[in-house]
């Protein structure tokens, strides 16, 4: 068969399974799209709710310092090299980044990550998120007008409506997804359990973000 | 039905990648289990500490210990012996130590002067010499085979062993202080405890940062509001999430949320950032951040004085606070491969410049007796400063933590026994045949297991029962790797272990 011949052969496959998968409006099964959307009577049972099925293989990966650093930079909008310092000079990342799963074969003679997390990488993972949680939250609450994640958020007295959007904010940043209500909520009742901090509404800003930032969902892909 | 028929190539073929499938250990291996049971067995009562002191390159037992004066030997020309006066008597011991003077290291045109008798005539009560015979002599295979036996007990390491042993209430059970070396590779029994297998410890100086989630962070935070924030996400969070939903029953989620919680909790209850931090406001801005040094500072800086320039003296440092601390079971610790020179050198290398020379023992191809002599006292002098700072820490009740120490010096393999005719400086190649130094309380002290034949230079074995010189015998490494296992106090009945008791004191 040449060339040609073969590539209309193949287009007119396509096409022909294409036409079957679409069905036929006729079909009994087929909702018409001219009808109107129906109406659930006051006895019909609610839709029932979607609900995650289990992985069947679970294969998580931990993320590594520089894809960790990166979305973090990315999410509270702060350049990667003020994410977080060790006593103000040493590079975070740099610092823990065989302890979160990067490599330095040159030096250390580490060509491979480290199979089990280290008992440390959590503590590492904690001082980088708070680090850089606590930042994002100083520049947003010392400079309202260009803040990022909280916006409209009175120090003094927050209002529920800015807790709410500026958890919204950290879910769509850090976990590219919208937030549950439950998660919303969450988020807004921690800030009642922070009022013995001198400025709770900092300390909030800091560990709503810090919550979201440690979770599994951020921390593994 | 017709049968598949092979040709003779194919059948050859087939044939020599199942052998490479075996001889890699591909075949027949099952897949690595990352994430095994989480905690070591019950608390032991009667617990030990094992130190080793990697030997990396290649330290030769007739080059220290077991030294041969040209005397003894009938082929003092041809064999690797000394000068008599450069070997050193120690009363009242089978153990030798050699001293030695040179204006250079090889190549390189620094005078040294290494003393070994120091250290012999102040520890032989605690020493021992076993003499064995290797079975590689690929420095990375060597390494391994040292610290497993070459797999005498499924695999399992000296210090996956003393982990298994003695870690259950450490909070970082077995302490690698050297990194991407074969003494540092995880055995191969995939069902320990997941602590342990060996936690790597790149920085001495700023890991301990990384054992407290929040103190001295950039953004200070209340811990009794971080632990709101905490358990915010652990049980709101995430349990209601689709993540969770989805991924929740993985192993390395299960993992993580141990460390996370109750290992995190107890690490950070015992301010391990604070106690292991030997550094202090000259060297890094800790006051500044809310930090401070170890109380134990001074005096482990004062036995390992070169830490901010030497890497095995700031690892001698961390490893003494965590045996001090009761941390670690297990530490690993030893010079790399890479070249070590003071910083403020300037012009020349004056006397001291030069903390380790590039491919450290293994720099004796270039240059045989000047590098071991170098190398040996620089490994007896931390050996030294351990076991001092140990043996004035109290374990308990009087005793002290070096009363329940063993410190093995491993070495990757021998060297070459032979050299140019009456040659002082020549180089040297791997060799199978070699001996350890071992030198802990619960050793036989004072003590040659073996001995060497003058004439050769080889070492010959022993009667492990006994310990009688036995010229005939050579000791493999599953007997020495036993005796080890034996002398830390681990029961290893039903392990396959020869029993050793020529090793043991008492």
């Amino acid at each position: 068969m040449s060339r040609s011949r073969y590539v209309y052969a193949s287009t007119a496959l396509l096409a022909a399974l294409l036409l079957a998968a679409c069905g036929d409006p006729g079909d009994p099964g087929m909702p018409d799209p001219s009808d109107p959307p129906a109406d659930p009577g006051p006895s019909d049972p609610p839709p029932p709710a979607l609900v995650q099925p289990a992985s069947t293989k679970a294969r998580l990966q931990r993320k590594g310092p520089a894809l960790l650093a990166n979305d973090l930079a990315r999410a509270l909008a702060l350049p990667r090299a003020e994410l977080c310092r060790e006593l103000g000079t040493y590079d975070c990342f740099d610092t823990h980044s065989i302890l979160l799963g990067g490599v330095e074969p040159y030096r250390l003679g580490v060509d491979e990550p480290i199979t089990v997390p280290s008992v440390a990488a959590p503590m590492a993972v904690d001082r980088i998120a708070l680090s850089a949680c606590g930042e994002r939250a100083a520049r947003d609450l010392d400079d309202p007008d260009s803040a990022e994640i909280y916006v409209a958020l009175d120090p003094a007295a927050p209002t529920t409506e800015a807790l709410s959007g500026a958890a919204g904010r950290l879910y769509e940043r850090l976990l590219a997804r919208p937030a549950e209500v439950a998660e919303i909520d969450a988020l807004v009742d921690l800030y009642a359990e922070l009022e013995p901090s001198p400025e709770p509404a900092r300390t909030w800003a800091q560990l709503a973000c810090y919550a979201v930032a440690t979770s599994t969902e951020h921390l593994f892909y | 039905m017709s049968l598949p028929t092979w040709n003779r190539r194919q059948i050859l073929k087939g044939m020599s990648l199942l052998g490479a499938g075996l001889a890699t250990g591909v075949l027949g291996r099952p897949g690595r289990r990352a994430y095994a049971q989480e905690a070591p067995g019950d608390d032991n009562p009667d617990p030990r500490f094992l130190i080793v002191l990697c030997a990396s390159g290649g330290a030769s037992i007739i080059d220290s210990a077991l030294a041969i004066r040209a005397s003894e030997s009938g082929n003092a020309a041809a064999i690797n012996c000394f000068p008599d006066e450069l070997v050193q008597s120690i009363d009242g011991s089978p153990l030798r130590a050699v001293d030695l003077s040179s204006s250079s290291l090889g190549s390189i045109n620094m005078p040294f002067s290494a003393n070994q008798s120091n250290f012999v005539r102040k520890h032989h009560q605690d020493m021992m010499v076993a003499t064995w015979t290797r079975t590689s002599v690929n420095h990375q295979v060597g390494q391994r085979r040292a610290i497993t036996g070459n797999e005498a007990w499924s695999g399992r390491t000296l210090q996956e062993i003393a982990a298994l042993s003695y870690g259950a209430k450490r909070a970082v059970p077995n302490a690698h202080l050297i990194t991407g070396s074969g003494y540092t590779e995880r055995g191969s029994d995939d069902g320990l405890p997941a602590p342990c297998y060996g936690e790597a410890i790149p920085d001495p100086a700023l890991w301990p940062l990384a054992l407290d989630g929040a103190r001295g962070i950039a953004h200070p935070v209340d811990p009794a509001l971080l632990d709101r924030a905490r358990a915010l996400r652990d049980q709101r969070l995430e349990p209601g999430s689709r993540f969770e939903a989805a991924f929740g029953q993985s192993p390395a989620l299960a993992h993580w949320r141990e460390l996370r919680g109750a290992r995190r909790r107890d690490i950070e209850d015992a301010e391990l950032i604070r106690k292991l931090m030997f550094y202090t406001d000259g060297e890094l801005p800790l006051s500044d951040h809310g930090l401070a040094s170890s109380p134990d500072a001074e005096r482990v800086r004062a036995a390992f004085p070169e830490f901010a320039q030497d890497p095995l003296h700031a690892q001698a440092a961390l490893a003494f606070l965590l045996i001090r601390h009761q941390v670690s079971a297990a530490v690993t610790l030893g010079p790399g491969f890479d070249a070590v020179i003071a910083d403020d050198v300037g012009g020349g290398l004056p006397p001291g410049a030069l903390k380790n020379p590039p491919i450290a023992f293994d720099f004796s191809h270039q240059d045989h007796r000047a590098t071991q002599a170098f190398m040996w006292d620089r490994l007896y002098r931390v050996a030294d400063g351990l076991i001092d700072l140990l043996k004035n820490s109290e374990y308990a009740a009087g005793e002290s933590l070096w009363d329940r120490t063993l410190l093995y010096i491993a070495s990757d393999f021998g060297r070459s026994k032979l050299r140019p005719s009456g040659a002082e400086s020549f180089g040297s190649a791997h060799d199978l045949n070699n001996g350890v130094v071992l030198i802990s309380p619960l050793v036989r002290g004072n003590t040659v297991l073996g001995g060497v034949d003058p004439d050769t230079g080889l070492s010959y074995g022993f009667d492990p029962r006994t310990g009688a010189p036995d010229p005939g015998r050579q000791m493999s490494e599953a007997e020495i790797f036993a005796g080890i296992v034996q002398a830390l106090g681990v029961d290893t009945a039903g392990s396959g272990l020869p029993d050793m008791p020529a090793m043991r004191r008492g």
